[in-house]
């Protein structure tokens, strides 16, 4: 007797199918059948589960961690990555990579996915940045990278990277000494597994200098690229925002921040997402002499980019908070990290000598969010980047050569 | 050929795949999508619409369905939702249930092509995939190898 299930074509199928709301439960699914097992396996299937998901859940829960990670220093193949949600609950996710890391460095996330590279030495300096590997928390898998064009790698880079349906695509943005209206690039299709250079037409010269990007501190905050919607975003010197599309790789898009500042020394500025915006916040540090020399008023203003296409910010929030740092830290407060939460306008997180504090600009109080983590004693490694759980996890894959 | 009843409601005839008939109210037709396309663009004068995807039998369910769902505003909601579990209940063996799916989507009816798919998905939901199988009756057509290999590349679901 055939199956009843025959009478349905696959559209059908996968309309009972995207509704098993648990994405474990509905990936071990596959086991039933080859057609199952092919259907659930479609990007156009993993749409669809999404757009349930969102469609019932009013308030989409989104997830995001921050990054505890490491290789640990006795096992060359194993990781911790610690994550936490928006109600500060810790969640550890162990993983082994079968291969052998001689130290690993991550450069970029996008969604939950994490854009990592070895690291031969602990230098800040690109030479022996030659091998990404791309990597998703939430289901181990990960690829390696050909390496990049030899050629290229005395320069300082900045590096970025989008995945969208099961192609990915890694950036490499290279530097340049003089303020430049070219800006070149190497690129990395997933669906071509090669690298190949680019160069892009920007409106106006800008900045391509990555070396100290916002201050003269003595230990500067390295420059980061947020990849959100598909686009790369970074935030230049000349208080704009630089958008790139790795799939229109030769065009790229200024959008304006209507910044004043009076006091170009001590701020950073920090890109993350929150409630389907891109969002810009921004950190001053101001002591507070009269109360302790190590007690700062930490400023935090936020923008967010309303009408994106129209290029609008709009400031939403303001907020400051009064912290003590540890004698001798106050130095790294350039160094200090900023996240949007991404549900919460109110909420931002601070990462500051490997402590992560819970900001709320409304009552301008914060606390510390319980990261027992078993982070070693040198302060290069612990990281900090905004991870978003999509309802489905992003598929990394590259198609063999 | 229309006929109109004494509150001057147009009345529809819906004629199955084995040609049982089914006189209604445009409103209850118009439920669907397809139905209604097909009044406005007037197939309906020629007597009656031939629906030849779907049997008497379902088509009786669907005609069910649509009355309660016309007849009803969104303040009930809370008293519809439960008229549609009973509705799928009772039409509670899988052949019932996949051709109302199939009917509920040729005939684009979305909230009962909702309505049945989520129970469809109530049902496999917690199953083993071999308990998925036998209420089903689906063949495994996986090699041990293959299985495994789907397993293995899925390892996190697996935990």
């Amino acid at each position: 007797m055939p199956s009843l299930l025959d009478n349905l074509d696959d559209d059908l199928l996968a309309e009972i199918l995207c509704r098993l709301v648990d994405v474990n439960f509905t990936v071990r699914c596959k086991l039933v059948c080859r057609r199952w097992c092919s259907l659930i396996s479609t990007h156009n299937f993993e749409r669809r589960f999404q757009d349930q998901y969102y469609a019932n859940t009013p308030t989409p829960t989104v997830l995001f961690g921050f990054i505890a990670n490491y290789p640990n220093p006795n096992s060359n193949s194993e990781w911790q990555l610690k994550t936490a949600s928006q109600h500060q609950v810790l969640k550890s996710c162990h993983f082994k990579s079968h291969h052998q890391l001689t130290s690993i460095g991550i450069v970029a996330s996008y969604k939950e996915v994490l854009l990592c590279r070895s690291m031969m030495t602990r230098s800040d300096d690109d030479d022996d940045q030659r091998i990404y590997y791309v990597f998703n928390p939430r289901t181990w898998l990960w690829v390696a990278l050909p390496p990049f064009p030899k050629q290229r790698l005395s320069k300082r880079v900045l590096v970025g990277f989008v995945c969208e349906g099961h192609n990915f695509r890694v950036v490499r943005i290279l530097e340049e000494l003089i303020n430049s209206n070219i800006m070149t690039v190497e690129i990395f299709d997933s669906e071509t597994n090669q690298w190949r250079e680019h160069s892009c037409l920007v409106s106006r010269p800008i900045s391509f200098n990555f070396k100290y990007p916002f201050t003269f501190e003595r230990f500067p905050l390295q420059q980061r690229v947020f990849g959100w919607n598909g686009i790369l975003h970074w935030f230049t010197k000349e208080n704009c925002l630089v958008a790139y599309d790795p799939y229109n790789p030769e065009q790229c898009h200024l959008i304006d921040v209507p910044l004043v500042d009076d006091d170009v020394y001590h701020r950073t500025y920090h890109l993350g997402m929150c409630q389907g915006a891109l969002r810009l916040v921004r950190l001053r540090w101001v002591p507070k002499y009269t109360v302790n020399p190590h007690t700062y008023a930490l400023q935090f203003s936020a923008w967010k980019l309303g009408d994106y296409k129209k290029g609008d910010w709009e400031s939403t929030n303001n907020g400051v908070v009064s912290m003590t740092v540890r004698p001798g830290t106050d130095g790294l407060l350039s160094r200090a990290r900023v996240s949007p939460d991404p549900n919460h306008e109110d909420i931002v997180y601070l990462m500051f000598c490997r402590q992560i504090s819970c900001c709320n600009l409304k009552t301008q109080t914060w606390n510390l969010v319980d990261v027992s983590l078993h982070v070693r004693n040198s302060p290069d490694v612990f990281q900090f980047f905004q991870l978003i759980f999509p309802p489905w996890p992003t598929t990394i894959h590259i198609t063999p050569k | 050929m229309s006929i109109t009843t004494e509150n001057n409601e147009k009345m529809i005839t819906l004629m199955s795949s084995d040609g049982e008939e089914f006189v209604v109210e445009e409103a209850v037709a118009a439920q669907s999508q397809t139905i209604k396309h097909l009044i406005e663009d007037g197939c309906s004068t020629e007597g009656s619409i031939p629906l030849p995807n779907v049997t008497g039998r379902v088509l009786s369910e669907v005609i069910q369905y649509c009355k309660k769902h016309s007849s009803s505003d969104d303040k009930e909601e809370k008293e519809l939702e439960a008229w549609d579990a009973e509705f799928v209940k009772a039409a509670d063996d899988h052949v019932a249930l996949t051709d109302l799916m199939m009917a509920a989507n040729f005939l684009d009816i979305k909230g009962l092509l909702d309505l049945v798919a989520q129970t469809l998905a109530n049902m496999i939901t917690g199953k083993s995939p071999e308990e998925v199988r036998r209420m089903w009756n689906i063949k495994n057509d996986f090699t041990p190898e293959e299985a495994e290999k789907v397993r293995k590349e899925n390892q996190w679901a697996f935990e």
